[in-house]
């Protein structure tokens, strides 16, 4: 037969429907939230790699000034493995906005459709999506373009742009200044060729595995780049000398393998990296429900203590009552968890996909199944959930049935009433004695609260601390201007002071590997103003912090490119929040690198520098450092914006669940200080002063507490997640904020809890206890 | 061997200048099927020795064994699966699950049975089939009562453990209760102990055992039971 107990469940369900709907709305609103974003972030990541291989993104690409032979290029080919395409493009500058045109291939990085169709006639463009959407270009719209009016046809993800970066000497990618675009080749070939660059992408005929593999293969394309162009200018030259006449030296302007291609590159490095932050979120709120739902049984069991005792003695065991008062929190708890994953991969998959999608040019996304985000939001919650109160539970149930026959399930062994002054008035000893008997109840409260806190700290914490960074980059920016070096070019400017990069990876099992610049800094430098000891080196400051350093301890950093592990010692820290780097003497750079002792590859300066830019792989100013800051703040604001008012429901739905618990349990009491002559007004002074105490206090405790907690996310979790580094610093505003926010959102619960204990009828008290 | 023995139960609570004794030394055997009384007043013991012989509290020293089974050598496992299979519970408040039926509250029973009796009989029996449906807050205290001995008895259990079960009744409403309990102690032939301070309800019994101090003070079987009905008090 089945257990009779089990028809209480719908009746129970029933009667405490504000509970569970609370807790299922809890559940629907954390769940939908990170699984629609962890989704969205799997499927972000397939769209971006299928458009890459589909579409047969570049292995590689290079430009000259001039076009070259074709004989030149057919030995390029054949001596470094490659199959060369011509993807000639020009640019068009219209407000600030420039667009880059290219001729559609099908053969390398070939257009995947977004809406509309690709080109068919010569005055058809299709162009990128994000920038269309930047642009507010629409497909039937009519564009100018160097003279001509070209019709949208189409928008469209170009492989080798899925991060519009206009130059990979950029820091950041630039959506609405930077577009591209793609038209038919007869449509290209009508405007002039003296505003076309001349460029060429490759693929490898065999296709490299390693990064090792890549870095050699592309060094192979470069290796004979560098000799076909000295061999094709030595005959340039003869011809010039031999009286030939408007001639020029053949010369690269651009090489770039796919590797080091930002815009290829770049949409990749910065997928799920956030979902390490949502995950945590997820994990607070299920745990704090989870203790919630206990302390709601608990209450339930105090209420059921002598029926309990009754079927306990009448050979109930103690894993039936478990499983009994298990089963409706579970089911909410699952349907919650149900609801939540279809609202994720529906609506909020979608809402999630549109800040991706404003930020990189993808390919059509689907929202495909994805094992790792159900288990993250499904099974890992479940888990916690169930292990918190089935412990709790257990630990509850271990009281034995005449101890839930006497209603004495407390546990404690001495039941004494804690002595209070006579002095204290008597008002002040009932509200003490509220908040000593509903004890469990204050405690998850005051957890919740804090952990709400937390929550709504993680959504207010982001602008200022970023704003923070920008400023500490600002500050602590070596020179006014830093040039990285393709090919070493003198300087001749007294300010300019020569430095050599790197860069190597850290290759710790426990934390995300981070891209270290390794610095080698000339002696006695006007830039880096602190010494490097010989034989050790200085490190940067988020270095030191984020991998707990200290002054003395060895670093290991992995060179990917050519498999190998370097050691260095550190002397101390040095002040640098732009990147992780380690700084070293210039000469020991040069030695523990393989490199010539006159090797540099930059330039630190105070003043502009007149350097060939076609020598300049990279030019960073304050403006680009800035342009970093604005860039993560304006992808985090999207996702951390709506966090902060979760905060604010989630406190409000737990200080509203726990304090309507505390009524429930005294509502005899109060029906009695009712007949008493109490009024709803005075009742409420008692009931709801004491929770307000409570709030108060744990709001003030969330503080500290927060700051810790807060601190222990960042170094435990985070900093071990999230490549890159975040100073932790909160501004006291925003601890300010969450008081504000916490005591605005009590003021809607304290209403509704009075009008609770007016809806309290005088006869509850007199009605008997069945 | 008698169906229950008790040999030398002692029981404190608490210790220190708080240590009180509760049973001094109870020795006692009951018969299966005999009714038994346990009377005695206030703080005489009656309700420990109940809840000892239930399983549901230890003894401190000596030992209760049911049907050859000392209760003090089982685990806790075992010891629910034995309340389960052999003992019904009665006790002065009724203990009903307010949002189950009449009928589902004795189902609650009958699910812990592998030899139930028929519901609907018993809620015959009971007097209670008119109002299977109700809810207990629908009920009297006599109504509540009767489906709390049903919930114990439909699991036709060896021994009935009622504790006070009229404490809290008037005197028509208890005298119907106990002629139910003296009606299924004959007709199921169920052992019942009972607990009380009503030392009129000495005649309804086979075996009348008074405490007095912890200690049994007097043991004896009647001749012949009084019928409930011809009780007076």
């Amino acid at each position: 037969m089945k257990n009779p107990m089990n028809k209480r469940y719908f009746r129970e369900f029933r009667s405490d429907l504000g509970k569970y709907i609370v807790i299922f709305l809890f559940i629907v609103m954390v769940v939908s939230v990170v699984s629609g974003f962890l989704v969205a972030n799997a499927g972000v990541a397939e769209a971006y790699y299928s458009n890459m291989e589909k579409n047969h993104v570049e292995d590689g690409h290079f430009s000259f000034n001039i076009r070259p032979d074709s004989a030149i290029l057919d030995r390029i080919a054949e001596r470094s493995g490659v199959t060369l395409f011509e993807s000639d493009y020009f640019e068009e500058v219209n407000d600030g906005k420039t667009l880059r045109v290219y001729a559609v291939s099908d053969s390398v990085n070939t257009p995947e459709l977004y809406e509309g169709r690709l080109p068919a006639a010569d005055d058809e463009i299709a162009l990128d999506n994000i920038h269309t959407l930047k642009c507010n270009i629409k497909v039937g719209d009519r564009i100018p373009v160097d003279g001509h009016e070209l019709t949208v046809v189409g928008l469209v993800a170009l492989p080798e742009y899925s991060a519009l970066f206009k130059s990979n000497a950029d820091l950041m990618f630039d959506y609405n200044g930077f577009g591209v675009g793609v038209m038919t080749k007869e449509g290209f070939d009508h405007f002039s060729s003296d505003h076309v660059t001349v460029s060429y992408t490759w693929l490898f005929r065999t296709a490299p595995v390693t990064e090792k593999e890549k870095k050699d293969a592309s060094q192979k394309v470069l290796d004979a780049l560098r000799e076909e162009l000295i061999t094709a200018n030595t005959k340039i030259y003869e011809r010039a000398m031999a009286g030939e006449q408007g001639l020029s030296m053949l010369e690269i302007t651009e090489y770039l393998p796919a590797y080091e291609n930002k815009s290829i590159n770049f949409a990749g490095e910065d997928m799920g990296g956030d979902g390490a932050a949502m995950e945590i979120f997820l994990y607070l709120v299920v745990a704090v429900l989870a203790f919630i739902v206990a302390v709601t049984t608990i209450n339930t069991i105090s209420k059921e203590a002598a029926v309990i005792g009754t079927l306990r003695a009448s050979g109930y065991t103690r894993g039936e009552m478990v499983r009994h008062y298990m089963v409706l929190p579970t089911i909410t708890f699952f349907l919650g968890m149900v609801v939540g994953n279809v609202l994720g991969y529906t609506s909020m998959y979608g809402f999630m996909l549109r800040i991706y999608r404003s930020m990189y040019s993808l390919g059509k996304t689907p929202a495909t199944w994805h094992w790792g985000a159900f288990i993250r939001t499904t099974l890992i919650p479940a888990a916690i959930m169930l292990l918190i109160n089935v412990t709790i539970l257990c630990v509850k149930m271990r009281v034995r049935p005449l101890s839930f026959l006497r209603r004495d399930i407390s546990g404690s062994r001495k039941k004494r009433a804690v002595r209070l002054s006579e002095r204290i008035p008597f008002t002040w000893r009932y509200r003490i004695r509220i908040i000593l008997q509903n004890m469990p109840n204050y405690i998850t409260m005051m957890v919740g609260v804090i952990m709400a806190g937390a929550v709504i700290i993680f959504g207010l914490m982001f602008k200022p601390l970023l704003d923070e960074v920008s400023k500490r980059i600002e500050d602590t920016t070596i020179s006014r201007y830093q040039y990285i070096l393709k090919t070493p070019e003198e300087a001749d400017v007294e300010t300019a002071e020569k430095f050599a990069v790197a860069t190597l990876e850290t290759s710790r099992a426990d934390f995300k590997p981070d891209e270290i610049s390794v610095y080698g800094i000339v002696e006695q430098s006007r830039y880096v103003k602190k010494e490097i000891p010989e034989g050790q080196v200085l490190l940067s400051n988020g270095f030191m912090d984020k991998y707990s350093v200290s002054e003395g301890d060895t670093v290991s950093l992995y060179d990917k490119y050519s498999d190998k592990y370097y050691d260095f010692k550190v002397a101390g820290e040095y002040p640098y929040e732009a990147s992780l780097a380690v700084f070293m003497r210039l000469d020991e750079f040069n030695e523990t690198f393989g490199k010539t002792p006159d090797y540099y590859s930059g330039y630190y300066s105070d003043r502009e520098l007149d350097l060939q830019a076609s020598n300049v792989y990279m030019t960073l100013d304050s403006k680009t450092f800035g342009r970093f800051a604005d860039q993560l703040w304006k992808s985090f604001a999207d996702l951390m914006g709506p966090v902060k008012w979760f905060g604010v429901i989630m406190f409000v739905l737990m200080v509203y669940l726990l304090a309507k618990q505390i009524i429930e349990r005294n509502a005899t009491s109060i029906s009695m200080a009712k007949i008493l002559g109490f009024t709803g007004g005075e009742i409420g002074g008692l009931y709801i002063v004491s929770t307000t105490i409570v709030v108060v206090a744990s709001l003030l405790l969330a503080v500290p507490l927060v700051d810790r907690l807060m601190r222990l996310i960042f170094r435990t979790y985070l900093y071990k997640r999230m490549s890159g580094y975040l100073p932790y610093c909160i501004s006291n505003d925003c601890y300010v904020k969450m008081v504000l926010l916490g005591l605005a959102s009590y003021a809607a619960v304290a209403v509704l809890q009075l009008i609770k204990i007016r809806r309290i009828r005088k006869s509850d008290a007199l009605k008997d206890v069945e | 061997m008698s169906f229950v023995e008790i040999k030398n139960v002692k029981k404190h609570y608490g210790e220190g200048d708080a240590r009180a004794t509760v049973l001094t030394g109870v020795d006692l055997s009951i018969e299966k099927g005999e009714f038994c009384v346990l009377l005695g007043p206030s703080g005489s013991g009656k309700s420990t020795l109940l809840n000892i012989i239930g399983g549901i509290d230890d003894a401190d020293e000596g030992y209760v064994m049911i049907n050859g089974e000392k209760t003090a050598d089982m685990n806790e496992k075992h010891l629910t699966r034995y309340r389960r299979d052999h003992l019904g519970y009665v006790f002065q408040l009724y203990n009903l699950i307010p949002n189950l039926t009449v009928r589902e509250n004795i189902e609650v029973g009958s699910y812990l049975s592998k030899k139930p009796l028929n519901v609907n009989d018993l809620l015959k029996t009971l007097g209670l089939y008119e109002h299977r449906n109700k809810l207990p807050n629908q009920l009297s205290g006599g109504q509540q009562q009767r489906t709390a001995i049903g919930r114990a008895v439909i699991k036709n259990p060896d021994i009935l453990l009622c504790d006070e079960p009229t404490g809290a009744l008037d005197y028509n409403t208890s005298k119907e209760i106990l002629a139910l309990l003296e009606r299924i102690n004959s007709e199921y032939g169920n052992t019942i102990i009972m607990v009380t301070h009503n030392d009129a309800l000495k005649n309804m019994a086979d075996r009348v055992v008074k405490l007095r101090d912890g200690r049994v003070h007097r043991n004896y079987l009647n001749e012949k039971r009084m019928p409930v009905s011809e009780i007076e008090w």
